[in-house]
């Protein structure tokens, strides 16, 4: 039997990552720091529409990456079970958790906006300011 | 200046004794397959089921999502088969050490049951391209379940792209441009800079 040696299995969102196009990246972050504005926000990320990150503000790249990819799964997810009950087209979707709010929206037919705010956050006011920035999102992403 | 890889029939037989028998070893003690010395358990899977990954994932999040995590798992697999396979230093094919690893491909995909596909690559503007003109083994199996509207092979949309970035360096991705389930003659996978998918 041949000896076995070992090989590096490199994670794949580290190797697969591509780079937005310059333009892109820079129009969206932006876009994502006027959240700040947002009473309660803490961070936030613009996801291509199959996951993989195109740009956020999370001091963390890897919290980042599996961010993206878990709102892009809670985006089809939300959308299949919307076609299965014949409840329209998708809005949003909040989750709340003990210690914050996670608001994932769709920012047009290719991204998807996932923020993090605090638990104690005034949602119907943080809705109605990160939908304006999912709008702006989209209307960056058709300029580019 | 374009480079471009091949398999002949009569290769791709050659390929198949050499891939399929000569690298791979049995671990009696194991009942367990390895592969070109590697350390990665290898065994026969049905294309079938590697088509359902995809089938079944993408009726729960949708195709998009699926998509990446069926190219994820495919684009391991394809830089872990270039990285084992850059130290077959009898693969020469073309005197360029990251041309010549590019083109192992091809040799290692028919060899290994996958299909028959052409290589082509241009060093020049970078563009790479991977054709089986007789669709993907995926590709035949996922035909076998039924037209579809999108392609069925991003798996293997992700392999090639690990093999080629492992080969040549590079950070592309690539699509699916013609598929066999789709109703295209052949499979076709392209490489782009940056894709932009779009909901329906």
């Amino acid at each position: 039997m041949a000896v076995s040696r070992t090989i590096r299995s490199e994670s794949p969102f580290e190797t697969i990552i591509v780079r937005p196009p310059l333009d892109l990246s820079e129009a969206l972050r932006e876009e994502l720091f006027a959240l700040r504005d947002v009473p309660g926000w803490i961070s936030a990320a613009v996801t291509r529409r199959d996951g993989l990150a195109i740009q956020h503000t999370f001091g963390n790249g890897h919290e980042a990456n599996t961010l993206c990819a878990m709102a892009a799964a809670v985006v089809g997810s939300a959308r299949s079970i919307g076609a299965e009950l014949r409840q329209g087209p998708f809005n949003y979707s909040i989750a709340q958790y003990v210690d914050g709010l996670l608001l994932v929206m769709e920012a047009g037919p290719e991204a998807i906006l996932a923020c993090l705010l605090k638990r104690s956050t005034n949602l119907g006011l943080a809705l109605l300011k990160v939908t304006q920035v999912a709008r702006r999102i989209e209307a960056r992403l058709e300029e580019i | 200046m374009k480079h471009r890889f091949t398999v002949t029939e009569k290769e791709s037989e050659a390929q198949f004794r050499r891939v399929s028998q000569d690298l791979l070893t049995h671990n009696p003690r194991q009942g367990v397959n390895y592969w070109g010395g590697a350390e990665y358990p290898t065994m026969l899977i049905w294309a079938g089921r590697i088509y359902d990954f995809l089938r079944v994932l993408e009726g729960i999040v949708g195709y998009h999502p699926a998509r990446m995590q069926s190219y994820l798992v495919g684009y391991t697999s394809g830089w872990n088969g270039a990285d084992v396979s850059a130290r077959f230093a009898t693969d020469a094919l073309a005197n360029d050490g990251k041309a010549r690893l590019l083109s192992s491909g091809s040799g290692i995909l028919s060899g290994a049951g996958w299909g028959r596909c052409e290589i082509e690559y241009d060093d020049v503007t970078g563009a790479v391209h991977w054709a089986f003109p007789e669709g993907t083994a995926i590709g035949l199996a996922a035909r076998q379940e039924g037209r579809r509207d999108k392609p069925a092979c991003p798996f293997v949309a992700g392999f090639v792209a690990g093999w080629t970035n492992r080969s040549l360096g590079t950070k592309n991705e690539f699509q699916e441009t013609e598929c066999l389930s789709k109703g295209d003659s052949r499979c076709v996978f392209e490489s782009v800079e940056y894709l932009r998918p779009k909901a329906d």
